[in-house]
């Protein structure tokens, strides 16, 4: 079965919405919000902190407010992770896997490093990207401005086996929805991945369309988890078929 | 309270591990000492790592030889995905290692890549798995690697595509699985209470 990953952006404590990866909102505090994702029975919760560059290791922060004496749910941690040491600070803290963003751009060896230790699939490569005057184009946090991908292209191994978060900048709390072109880009980049596909992704017709691509592996959904109750059970339902069932319990 | 040993093999998610034992009211201590591993009333060599470094670790800081001579005792033991794998003869992610052989199989690439999933279990191999499991439930699994079903006397459950890869290694109270019951939410906590419930009644 495919999932209906949440994506929780976070800062000191607060998750945020994001709208265009520039503006947050914060909407509320962090730990309820995960109680109630697993209670929602979500796939899997991809944690990224939004701190800014300066920071230490903003992941390992927001694993202080998470206790997995209660959340057994997978538990993806990005933000900040830098190297093999970072990584591995995270997992003692209590992550599952992490997700390498701007850091696989400045040591592309920490990807081999990470996943020569913790295995392939301990390892989430992201690649915020969106097209552009029809090219490929990334987002770069430092910078916060969106320019040529080839950073990106060379940073993650061609041959990659794994899974690659790809998120549609320009979809990410806009009207939108998320970019279908993105995926026939990248599909071809690393044909022996799948793709975590997220942004602009809200109810109707477009996620269940995008789970019925071969490469994609599982939906982000972000703004979307701040709305109310019965909002993964109802995705869920018109998803049936491809992720888990909803049990009512 | 049940005492539980949770092997650290230096690269696996112990934290999660231990939060679901603690959920389920069972006592647990990470340990790297071999002694500890011998004598535990249940020993847990958890998930996630890859299966160089973890089996070098085993080997190098003799919890290999420990978790050997408790499985030829019988004594409860449970390997969970690199865990279990560990707990094979070799793995294909690490070509030229050898791991515990108490399951005397090979660890193969999937043939269709990684798999990060839920999945139902078929469990109709061996009469106790419906006990431990929901036969509606699905089970999180992730990884690259899997042992796949040839019809060995030790397979308890399989899932994935005609059914060819193996979920549940069973031998005695000697028990590989290829989910992670740790991070299957309430699925995973009522398989793991199952499991210790059936070796603290044993």
């Amino acid at each position: 079965m495919k999932r209906l990953c949440g994506v929780v952006l976070h800062n000191e404590g607060w998750v945020v919405n994001s709208y265009g990866f520039e503006r947050h909102l914060p909407t509320g505090r962090l730990s309820p919000k995960l109680d109630e994702l697993q209670r929602w029975q979500i796939d899997e919760i991809i944690l990224l902190a939004i701190k800014g560059k300066d920071a230490a290791l903003p992941a390992l922060d927001l694993l202080s407010g998470v206790s997995r004496d209660r959340l057994h749910t997978p538990l993806s941690v990005g933000g900040g992770i830098e190297d093999l040491e970072a990584a591995e600070r995270c997992f003692e803290s209590g992550a599952d896997r992490v997700v390498l963003g701007a850091s696989v751009r400045r040591s592309p060896k920490s990807i081999e490093s990470i996943a020569g230790k913790f295995g392939i699939q301990a390892v989430l490569p992201s690649l915020p990207v969106c097209s552009f005057n029809a090219s490929f184009v990334a987002f770069h946090p430092e910078t916060k401005a969106l320019g040529p991908a080839v950073e990106e292209l060379s940073s993650i191994p061609s041959d990659w086996p794994g899974e690659i978060l790809l998120q549609d900048v320009r979809a990410d709390g806009a009207l939108r929805a998320f970019d279908l072109q993105l995926l026939l880009a990248v599909k071809d980049v690393w044909p022996k991945a799948s793709f975590i596909c997220c942004g602009g992704l809200r109810s109707g017709a477009v996620i269940p369309s995008l789970l019925t691509q071969e490469k994609v592996s599982a939906v982000g959904l972000g703004n979307l988890l701040g709305q109310k109750e019965g909002i993964v059970a109802r995705l869920k339902g018109e998803a049936a078929g491809s992720v888990r069932s909803f049990q009512p319990r | 309270m049940t005492s539980v040993a949770v092997v650290n093999h230096g690269s696996a998610n112990i934290d999660s591990l231990v939060g679901a034992l603690k959920q389920i009211g069972a006592e647990s201590a990470v340990t790297r000492d071999p002694e500890c591993v011998t004598s535990a009333p249940i020993v847990i060599i958890p998930g996630v790592g890859h299966f160089s470094h973890a089996i070098r670790q085993l080997r190098e800081s003799g919890l290999g030889h420990a978790l050997k001579k408790r499985a030829a005792k019988n004594m409860p033991l449970l390997g969970i995905c690199v865990g279990m794998h560990l707990l094979c003869s070799s793995s294909a992610e690490a070509p030229g290692e050898t791991g515990l052989n108490v399951f005397p199989y090979p660890v193969l690439p999937r043939s269709n890549g990684i798999n990060v999933s839920w999945s139902a279990l078929d469990l109709s191999f061996e009469e106790d798995a419906p006990t431990l499991l929901n036969e509606f439930a699905s089970y999180y699994f992730c990884h690259s690697f899997s042992v796949l079903n040839s019809g060995q006397e030790e397979v308890a459950a399989t899932f994935g595509q005609d059914l060819n890869e193996v979920a549940i290694l069973r031998k005695g109270n000697v028990v590989g699985i290829q989910f992670h019951p740790e991070l299957s939410q309430d699925s995973g906590l009522i398989f793991l209470g199952r499991l210790l419930d059936t070796w603290r009644s044993t």
